[in-house]
């Protein structure tokens, strides 16, 4: 019968697989059980499109001189914003010297770009702290502090979170974990993408120069 | 047993003892405040918090594995000095103080660099000014330890 012949034909090459298999287990084996048990490398960092744009709520904050920030007072610009605080021994900084390389690369855009830091430990960061922090990056960056439950807020819009660690080690100093993700927003106050940490600064610059050019 | 202490290398940044090279280590600047805006009460009804920074380097290891069990600095220059790994949890980045230590690898490198290991300094006392050096001491379970200056890096 048909069928049969159909089984046969596909025992066969079964068999034929299963011998090559086995051939390629044994000439390949250790590497290849290699390649799959051993962790990957961490995967390139990719960013997030957000399409449609989203429009963001209006937040309010105060500013490094003291003074209220609303987003829509950063409308006709584009910015960048992340999450961080100013103890933080070693994400944030690198963060915000990312931000100075990228506002390097916008050349002539970069009047048309704002660089935000909004505090996740309003209980230390306070406006006098965060003038101090921004003085040895750059003093144009908008560092943002305000109440814990308006940050909190502002972080879910983003999907973002922290949380205090309570602990350094071996000292009373608390750190924050935080979401390490920067954001980019357009001239409209609308969310336009999101960065993991360590996304390079070309790629930033390439997404910012071509919203720039949508106005 | 014999404990090795090498001296502080003539060139910044670097140092050797036993099996293990370290080479361009750096710390991160620092800004200190500005405390003639703060008024005396303020100052006395909160305990002054200084920043923290961050130094990094790379390990080279010539012999078997070891351990860099800890690291310290002056009393004059932080609080403490601890070793971390920023590591990604749930979407958050956290800073886990490894109190075992860090291993390094037999005949490999172990490499402290930023988002990944590094060696918190908790409340620095001192502006970290790019020129300046500071000292710092590593501590191998089995190399043993070394001191080296370390040179302040600007942050950008």
């Amino acid at each position: 019968m048909k069928s049969d012949k159909a089984n046969l034909v596909l025992s066969v090459v079964c068999a034929v697989l299963c011998i090559v298999g086995v051939g390629l287990a044994l000439t390949f084996g250790p590497e290849l059980y290699d390649t799959l048990t051993r962790p990957a490398f961490a995967p390139a960092a990719s960013s997030v499109t957000k399409d449609p744009p989203v429009p963001l709520r209006n937040f309010a904050l105060t500013n490094q001189d003291g003074q209220p920030i609303q987003l829509s007072d950063l409308r006709g610009k584009t910015v960048m914003l992340f999450f961080g605080y100013t103890h933080c021994p070693d994400v944030c900084p690198v963060t915000i010297a990312d931000f100075v390389q990228l506002k390097k690369k916008l050349g002539g855009n970069a009047e048309k770009t704002v660089f935000v830091m909004v505090s996740v430990d309003g209980e230390r960061d306070t406006p006098a702290v965060l003038k101090n922090y921004m003085r040895s990056f750059d003093t144009s960056f908008i560092a943002l502090t305000g109440e814990s439950d308006k940050v909190r807020a502002l972080t879910a819009d983003f999907g973002a979170n922290f949380i205090n660690q309570q602990k350094t080690g071996t000292q009373e100093s608390y750190l924050v974990a935080h979401t390490a993700f920067s954001y980019l927003i357009d001239a409209q106050g609308r969310w336009r993408m999101a960065y993991p940490y360590g996304m390079p600064t070309d790629d930033m610059a390439k997404d910012i120069q071509k919203i720039l050019s949508e106005q | 047993m014999t404990i090795f202490v090498a001296c502080s290398s003539a060139q910044s940044g670097t140092a050797t003892i036993g099996k293990i090279t370290i080479t361009d280590a750096w710390v991160r600047a620092t800004t200190t405040m500005d405390h003639g805006s703060h008024d005396a009460a303020q100052s006395a009804s909160m305990k002054m918090d200084g920043p923290n920074s961050a130094a990094y380097l790379t390990i080279e290891n010539k012999g078997d594995a070891d351990v860099l069990l800890s690291a310290s600095v002056n009393g004059d220059v932080a609080d403490a000095a601890e070793l971390h790994q920023s590591k990604e949890e749930n979407g958050m980045m956290m800073m886990n103080p490894m109190p075992a230590g860090i291993d390094v690898p037999a005949n490999g490198k172990l490499e402290i660099k930023p988002a990944g290991y590094h060696i918190m300094l908790v409340n620095v006392k001192q502006t970290l000014a790019p020129g300046k050096t500071i000292k710092l001491a590593l501590k191998f379970k089995n190399n043993g330890e070394v001191s080296l200056d370390v040179p302040v890096r600007e942050n950008k």
